[in-house]
């Protein structure tokens, strides 16, 4: 369950799984309509087009949900729990989730900006949210 | 109207049934409701089940139809996660209502509780986020739905005292239930005061996890009268499917649930004030709260005080989870949806004892998958 990045090869989310190694949250934007979603599929969600280019995000979005998780979901989670994680509304038009780290309570609506941390032994990374500025 | 009835049932006990297996707790499901509808094995023309998460197989429909000794013309499994039990009679209510099908027998169960444990449940289901957007960040189904519950409480002033008072209605309706896997009452303060899952989200805000089985026989609608149990026809069903993870939600706070009543009621021609008893998914006490106000049987941010006035008890506004629900009665997999429609059957046939909801004539039955992603509501009416 914890291999979802080697999982994913071949997959259309191997755009955004290499450009985290890099530091860089990569998304999909439909060059027919413009909408923008996660680097997830193969079709726009909008409009069904498949004329989709990967874009970088500038890394800063707004809470849109959150919750702090007390319960890990396997081993690689209990040395975490409590650990809060936060949907985040990006900027650019697209949602995602991560884990919120850093000094402050979270909040809806709250500013963010998203850094990458690395995670496991295999040097991958992963992007989490904090704060934009101090609260 | 569909030209489809519910003309048996039967279920298995639930809780923790040492020695169960996902088999087992199907067919046991499945002999009762044959034995409750008064039919054969041989008069089943059609086999639908669910799914097993301790006892995967591949041909689930055909081992078990194989164990029942049945012969259908149509055999087949579904998996629709909570919406499961639903969507199994509504397909089978349109294998009747075609003619390609007299009685189809639909049979779910799995033994969650003693086939696998409790963190391996807790594992097992966390595997339904999204293996790239989700499960990297730890994601559990608790923390989903929390989710949606901080959002929810955020946009419409739901409080954790509100949510504590949908757990409190749920484990008053246990407590008259011998069979509930959970009787022993509860109050505001219990559920404020138990450990955090995933915030808002507390332990008595979550369902069970459990064994057991349960089972419906559906059948076209001029031969249910000829058997022996009060006909409860199929008045109207819907469907709706949004999303599958939650990082792909249009909304945290509408759901699938809303189309899918509308058309169930529309089909049967009612409102939701015409309804006479629920059963509604109740995964957690938001998953309830969300689906009651969405749908229309209570306005936004006004499920907690009802609930705290009576309205979801038996003479409520809306006698809800009369069973215990998923919160207090059991969970085991695609039979905790089959379990509220057991239930509003029973309650339709107008049988129980110590908590039959008075002159019960229409019942509402919805299942929720996912996070709240796949939606299928029934209307039911006894004839």
């Amino acid at each position: 369950m914890d291999d979802s990045v080697h999982y994913t090869q071949g997959e259309p989310e191997q755009a955004y799984v290499k450009a985290c190694v890099h530091g860089r949250f990569a998304y999909t934007r439909c060059r027919s309509c413009g909408g923008a979603q996660l680097a997830a599929r193969r079709s726009c969600v909008r409009c069904g087009a498949t004329d989709l280019g990967t874009e970088f995000s500038r890394g800063e979005g707004t809470i849109a949900s959150f919750t702090e998780v007390h319960r890990a979901a396997s081993a690689r989670f209990s040395e975490q729990v409590p650990f809060v994680l936060v949907l985040v509304d990006m900027e650019e038009g697209y949602r995602a989730m991560m884990q919120f780290r850093g000094v402050g309570a979270p909040q809806i609506g709250g500013r963010v900006r998203v850094g990458f941390a690395p995670y496991g032994l295999g040097g991958e990374m992963l992007p989490f949210a904090e704060y934009a500025e101090r609260q | 109207m569909l030209k489809a009835a519910i003309t048996g049932i039967g279920d298995t006990p639930v809780g923790k049934l040492p020695g169960s297996t996902a088999a087992s707790l199907n067919t046991d499901a499945a002999l009762a409701a044959l034995r409750d509808a008064g039919l054969k094995p041989s008069d089943i023309d059609g086999f639908l089940c669910a799914y097993s998460i301790t006892h995967p197989h591949l041909m689930m429909a055909s081992v078990l139809s194989e164990q029942l000794g049945l012969e259908p013309t149509v055999c087949a499994a579904l998996q629709a996660g909570g919406a499961t039990a639903g969507i199994l009679i509504m397909q089978a209510a349109a294998l009747v209502a075609s003619g390609a099908c007299r009685h189809v027998l639909i049979a779910t169960g799995d033994n969650r509780l003693t086939g696998m444990g409790r963190d391996d449940a807790v594992n097992t289901l966390a595997g339904v986020g999204h293996p790239v957007y989700e499960r990297p960040f730890g994601i559990i189904v608790p923390a989903a739905y929390a989710l949606v519950a901080q959002r929810y409480m955020h946009d419409y002033g739901t409080t954790l005292e509100d949510l504590a008072q949908v757990a409190v209605a749920n484990r008053t309706h246990a407590s008259r239930n011998p069979n509930a896997q959970m009787r022993k009452p509860i109050t505001v303060d219990d559920v404020m005061a138990s450990r955090p899952i995933a915030t808002p989200l507390r332990l008595l805000d979550c369902c069970l996890i459990s064994d057991g089985g349960a089972a419906v026989i559906v059948s076209a609608r001029d031969v249910a009268g000829d058997l022996r149990q009060p006909v409860i026809d199929i008045l109207g069903a819907g469907q709706h499917h949004t999303h599958e993870h939650i990082v792909n939600s249009r909304s945290l706070t509408e759901f699938g649930c809303k189309t899918t009543s509308a058309k169930a009621l529309g089909q049967a021609g009612l409102r939701t004030s015409d309804i006479d008893v629920a059963a509604i998914y109740d995964s957690f006490t938001i998953t309830l709260v969300v689906q009651l106000e969405s749908m229309g049987f209570f306005e936004k941010g006004e499920t907690g005080p009802a609930a705290a006035s009576g309205a979801l008890d038996l003479g409520g506004r809306l006698p809800c989870n009369t069973h215990g629900g998923l919160l207090s009665y059991a969970h085991s997999g695609a039979s905790g949806g089959m379990f509220g429609v057991v239930e509003v059957v029973r309650q339709l046939r107008g049988r129980e004892t110590g908590r039959q909801v008075e002159n019960a004539q229409t019942g509402f039955v919805h299942n929720d998958g996912g996070i709240l992603s796949a939606h299928c509501s029934l209307v039911l009416g006894r004839r």
